[in-house]
């Protein structure tokens, strides 16, 4: 299949303003993007769907092979015993980078999904095997909603404006719940109808 | 402040309900579907959690077997072990498990998703209003915080402790959802 021992996608936040905010704020940011891609590629993977831009939903499975192994479903989330997308991994790096892939064990069998090195690209032409790309190559990126929202991550540290919204723990003796008085409270109400109100005046 | 916008505070305070009712309609189904879907694609809904922990070997065994079954151990229930000369009380019994190996959606029977209520709670008008996220089902508190089997596995369900808060795709569902509510009523607000 295939002989690479990483499967990796660099994303430079400099090119989504992480150098706009404050370096005490920087790693804090990187790591909420990469908590923020990590579960987004496993959503759409889930899904069936790639998560790069100019990739489509995944091959189907084959009907004999989801039968055997997937109850018959032939959605392709590639996951069998989990152990894929349990290496799945997305970190910060050096300076404004993050990385985001497969490391190790797994990276031969993420190869044969994505398809990023030569070897790969060849077994897939000899055997026939889909391409199911989730890792993006040198010249591609993610889809614009996943990019959207990383922008909208760093914004939030460049103005200091990350949600805090927070839960108590409400020790049901019943099962577990929790409770928050931030989101609907007066004070976040009227702060929000104020701008909505700006908006619709500046609007016209 | 302008002078358009400091006279509205107090017409605004009398909107306060009417955002909050709409909220409690419209919104909550939001926020379950999102918090469901996160648990179906073996995610942690809070935030830094990332993906569950794989089920173990054991575990898996008895997925793919045609059975899982479940005994009284100590006043609680949990699933039993089949070994060769040892016998249980079966207290349930769940034949053919649709259930996958992967991922991990901690969902079998599917009480526990079921049982996930959003709801709020208050005084429309008062000045602080509660949302309430709760699992009634007790396996929520296993997975939670006690630990799940033999290995006291910790699946986080909810954001429990202190400081923690959702991951970033539900804290959209409910904001965005909020500022909904608000611009239908700031709308009509502004048109009258």
């Amino acid at each position: 299949m295939s002989s690479v021992d990483k499967v990796i996608k660099i994303l430079d936040l400099a090119e989504y303003g992480l150098l706009d905010v404050p370096p005490s704020e920087r790693q804090a940011a990187k790591q909420e993007v990469a908590d923020f891609l990590e579960n987004e590629i496993i959503r759409y993977v889930t899904r069936g769907e790639s998560p790069v831009e100019g990739e489509g939903r995944f091959q189907k499975l084959n009907k004999d092979y989801a039968k055997k192994e997937k109850g018959g479903n032939t959605r392709a989330n590639l996951q069998l015993e989990g152990d894929l997308l349990d290496s799945l991994l997305a970190k910060s790096t050096y300076g404004t980078k993050l990385k985001v892939g497969h490391e190790g064990g797994q990276a031969p069998k993420a190869d044969g999904h994505n398809q990023l090195s030569a070897e790969a690209k060849n077994w897939a032409n000899k055997t026939g095997f889909p391409k199911r790309r989730y890792i993006p190559d040198e010249d591609q990126t993610f889809k614009g909603p996943i990019l959207t929202e990383v922008r909208s991550i760093i914004d939030e540290f460049k103005t200091g404006t990350t949600s805090q919204l927070q839960f108590e723990d409400n020790l049901a003796t019943q099962g577990t719940a929790i409770t928050t008085e931030d989101l609907l409270s007066e004070e976040t109400l009227l702060s929000l109808m104020e701008k909505a109100y700006r908006d619709s005046l500046n609007a016209g | 402040m302008p002078a358009k916008i400091k006279n509205t505070t107090k017409q605004f305070k009398k909107l306060i309900p009417q955002i909050r009712k709409d909220y409690g309609k419209t919104a909550v189904k939001h926020i379950k579907r999102a918090i469901l879907k996160d648990l179906l694609a073996g995610i942690s809904p809070v935030n830094g959690q990332g993906k569950f922990t794989k089920y173990s070997d054991s575990y898996k065994e008895q997925i793919r077997s045609k059975a899982l079954y479940f005994t009284n151990k100590n006043g609680k229930v949990v699933r039993a072990e089949a070994k060769r000369g040892k016998k249980f009380e079966t207290i349930q019994k769940v034949a053919r498990p649709r259930k996958a190996t992967s991922p991990v959606t901690l969902r079998l029977t599917g009480k526990t998703y079921k049982s996930l209520i959003i709801k709020t709670k208050g005084s429309f008008t008062a000045r602080f209003f509660k949302l309430v996220i709760q699992f009634k089902s007790n396996l929520s508190k296993f997975h939670n915080k006690l630990g799940a089997g033999k290995s006291k596995v910790v699946r986080r369900m909810l954001p429990t402790e202190g400081g923690e808060k959702f991951n970033r795709r539900i804290t959209r569902v409910m904001l965005d959802r909020l500022e909904l509510s608000v611009q239908k009523v700031v709308k009509k607000f502004d048109r009258s």
